[in-house]
């Protein structure tokens, strides 16, 4: 094939190109996190940037989309490709055996048997050439062919990232208990927005049967912080000892789950109950426990009408001045250190936002609020009348993520086979010198697990 | 009932740092002892830090079955933790790679100082509190991914050290000076070629590191690449190191490129392990990997 002289092939197929165009790669990825990604650029003037010229021009907010990181990835993808397929060539062409044969061992022959049966019958070897100069041995997995197999699976990441860039698309929908929601996803993949296609809404529907949050008792320490303190502790001046404590926000986030049912054509289809790390695979479409809202009916003075406020957001209060802010619902139940769990009585800090003399906002804690009791505030007794949670889900539609899986497991099995698994291929021929048959080889071996010098011992042995 | 086990923790906990203080003296001991070799060029001292070391290694081996033991779960989840298992793995690590050479100590400077300096930075600088897994946590690739990723960047740490020990006495040997730290013409190419082996053995596994943490990120956070700065610098670390056994394929590349590959793919796996989180805090970038720090 002419094309395989030219310049530019020979340039392709050159490792010093992986290796530049690696190195460039490394370059963009280093860029990538110095700016923040995916971030606003009034944002980034806002919070006092310095390079902004330099990234309107480079997109450096969105430079794993830029048309120049896609450049210098597809020349990385071309160079894979052909090497690959050169390597491929090389790999189908026969075994020759080099004219000068040069071997490294030479040892006595004393055994009457056939020196093909010591290598192929007693150590396991594979004859793969032989000639008039000498005869080829192998045993273990072609390192070739291992090292070809984990450059094609990187090949087939890049084109599994490719499809994700492509056609991926992600969303949130928030759901309360006992809702079924029909989803219309707002967001589409790239290459549906570039033709205009239109989202479709999923052909099912999703109820949220359950919403639960659990709680572990996590106990804060006791000790120091700063670094002559421990040391003081350490070397025993410092005779205080070290305590855990329980106070009233010792709260973790043990667990949050959504009992989910599917319906398709309004018949039950499907119920999962879905965590973080257990999502909810169904239609091509991955559901995963993303967050959950919190929302809060309130009461001033005991009034039968109640105000609507959501938690972590700030809410205007009839006849309080100030604007409030609910934080931290704690509802489900409790994990306690002693191994037992309660259910936890449903309570919320209120903090109260105060506007300071240069304009800005400042959060002063009022109080707990339990469900049940009141807290007084600007002379108001407010309190909880009603809350719920509802369960945010974000969901996701990659085609790119099967053929990753496959090309990973490709490339970490076929990394480690050829990385340590031992392989062995000695060229022999049996020479007679002064009456004295000699086995002259020469050996080479590939992975950490190949013993050279043991290999050689072993002939030694069966050569006797 | 509460009390008494908020008081039994304590007291493991008090314990168990005082273990870790004696720990971290110990590496202390071995690293003044391989300087000592350093100056005095006694083999009877490079070879008694390399025994204590050992029995630091044991005892520290002790302290991470203790903090399981103390936690009921695999001791990878904060900084603390990480540090000290970063510091045993990789001292255990020089220990084996070490374990056929004769006489030659200095690689040990490096990685003792290390150990020192990541127990040290654990105990005066990171909370020790035993604290529950976090819902994103709550994963069987937890243990595998931070293990393996873990036990990479212990091989990074002495093939780093062969790496530097090799650019600091090859010269000598050329030059023709007599004492050479038990390394001679004969014997550096051999010690020298541990330092890839040694990246060959770590390099799957930080693929497997990377390829599991994409994985374990598809199921918690439903993406599994989000350009999160630790990933970054993971791929940064994965890519300088596929550069390094590339380059130790091209003959010309082979002496000094290479050995500068090895070395940046350390600078970079110690910018992906601590440097980024001091990055993301300086330059403000919000990281999914906030548990980490």
């Amino acid at each position: 094939m002419q094309i395989r002289n030219r310049w530019l092939y020979k340039k392709f197929a050159s490792l010093k190109t992986s290796i530049l165009f690696l190195g460039l790669l490394s370059i963009f990825y280093l860029v990538g996190t110095i700016f923040p990604q995916g971030g606003d650029i009034e944002d980034y003037i806002k919070e006092g940037g310095r390079f902004v010229l330099l990234v309107k021009i480079f997109g450096l907010l969105d430079l794993f989309s830029t048309p120049l990181f896609f450049i210098t990835a597809f020349v990385l993808f071309i160079n894979i490709f052909i090497c690959s397929y050169e390597r491929f060539l090389a790999l189908t062409s026969e075994t020759q055996i080099d004219t000068e044969f040069i071997p490294t061992h030479t040892i006595q022959l004393n055994t009457k048997e056939n020196i093909d049966n010591i290598f192929i019958k007693k150590l396991g070897f594979k004859k793969i050439h032989s000639n008039q100069t000498a005869a080829i041995v192998a045993k273990g997995l072609s390192y070739k062919w291992l090292t070809w197999l984990y450059h094609i699976g990187v090949f087939l990441c890049f084109i599994g990232f490719f499809l994700t860039y492509l056609f991926a698309f992600e969303d949130e929908v928030t759901i309360y208990p006992n809702e079924t929601k029909t989803i219309l996803p707002s967001k589409q993949g790239r290459l549906q927005k570039l033709f205009n296609i239109k989202p479709k809404e999923f052909p099912f529907k999703i109820q949220l049967a359950e919403f639960i949050t659990e709680y572990n008792q996590m106990p804060s320490i006791d000790y120091p912080k700063d670094k002559l303190s421990r040391l003081a502790i350490a070397l025993g001046w410092q005779g205080k000892p070290i305590t855990y404590k329980i106070k009233d926000d010792s709260y973790f986030p043990k667990d949050w789950k959504s009992r989910l049912i599917v319906y398709k054509d309004d018949k039950f289809a499907y119920i999962k109950t879905i965590e973080v790390n257990e999502p909810l695979k169904y239609g091509g479409i991955t559901f995963y426990q993303s967050a959950f809202k919190q929302d809060l009916k309130i009461t001033i003075d005991n009034s039968p009408l109640a105000i609507d406020a959501e938690v972590d957001k700030e809410a205007i209060l009839p006849g309080i001045e100030n604007s409030i802010v609910f934080r931290n619902l704690r509802v489900g139940t409790l994990f306690k250190k002693d191994g037992t769990t309660e259910k936890i009585i449903p309570s919320v800090d209120v903090y109260i936002v105060k506007k300071t003399t240069n304009d800005k906002k400042e959060k002063e804690k009022a109080g707990k609020l339990e469900f049940g009791s009141s807290l007084t505030i600007e002379d108001k007794a407010i309190g909880i009348k009603e809350f719920k949670e509802a369960t945010i889900l974000s969901y996701r539609y990659d085609p790119g993520v099967p053929l990753l899986w496959l090309a990973g497991i490709m490339v970490l099995v076929t990394m480690a086979l050829r990385v340590y698994s031992a392989w062995y291929r000695i060229i022999y021929r049996v020479d007679e010198e002064q009456g004295a048959p000699l086995l002259k080889l020469s050996i080479k071996t590939r992975g950490l697990l190949a013993d050279e010098e043991g290999m050689v011992r072993r002939v030694r042995h069966y050569a006797k | 009932m509460l009390e008494t086990i908020l008081s039994r923790d304590a007291f493991l906990l008090t314990i168990e740092l005082k273990i870790f203080w004696l720990i971290a003296f110990g590496y202390g001991v071995c690293l003044f002892l391989f300087f000592a070799h350093l100056f005095t060029k006694k083999n009877s001292i490079g070879n008694a830090a390399t025994g204590i070391l050992w029995g630091v290694v044991v005892a520290h081996a002790a302290l991470i079955l203790f903090r399981t033991f103390e936690a009921q779960r695999a001791p990878f989840q904060t900084l603390y933790e990480s540090l000290s298992w970063f510091a045993w793995s990789a001292s255990i690590t020089y220990l084996y790679a070490a374990r056929k050479w004769k006489d030659v100590y200095l690689a040990g400077i490096p990685v003792t100082l290390l150990s020192m300096s990541a127990s040290l930075y654990a105990l005066l600088s990171r909370n020790p509190a035993v604290e529950p897994l976090s819902p994103p946590l709550q994963s069987w690739w937890f243990e595998y991914h931070v293990i393996l990723a873990f036990l990479s960047y212990a091989v990074f740490v002495v093939s780093c050290s062969i790496e530097l020990v090799y650019l600091l006495i090859k010269p000598r040997l050329e030059k023709g000076l007599s004492y050479n730290y038990g390394l001679d013409l004969d014997n550096i190419e051999t010690f020298h070629r541990t330092s890839f082996k040694l990246v060959l053995f770590g390099f799957p596994l930080l693929t497997f590191g990377v390829f599991s943490g994409a994985a374990w990120a598809n199921d918690a956070w439903g993406r599994y690449w989000s350009w999160d700065p630790k990933e970054t610098w993971s791929l940064i670390t994965w890519t300088v190191f596929a550069m390094y056994l590339h380059a130790m394929t091209i003959p010309k590349w082979k002496g000094l490129p290479a050995s500068m590959f090895n070395i940046l793919g350390f600078i970079c796996m110690m910018m992906t392990f601590l440097g980024v989180n001091w990055l993301a805090k300086l330059l403000g970038i919000p990281s999914l990997h906030i548990y980490a720090v």
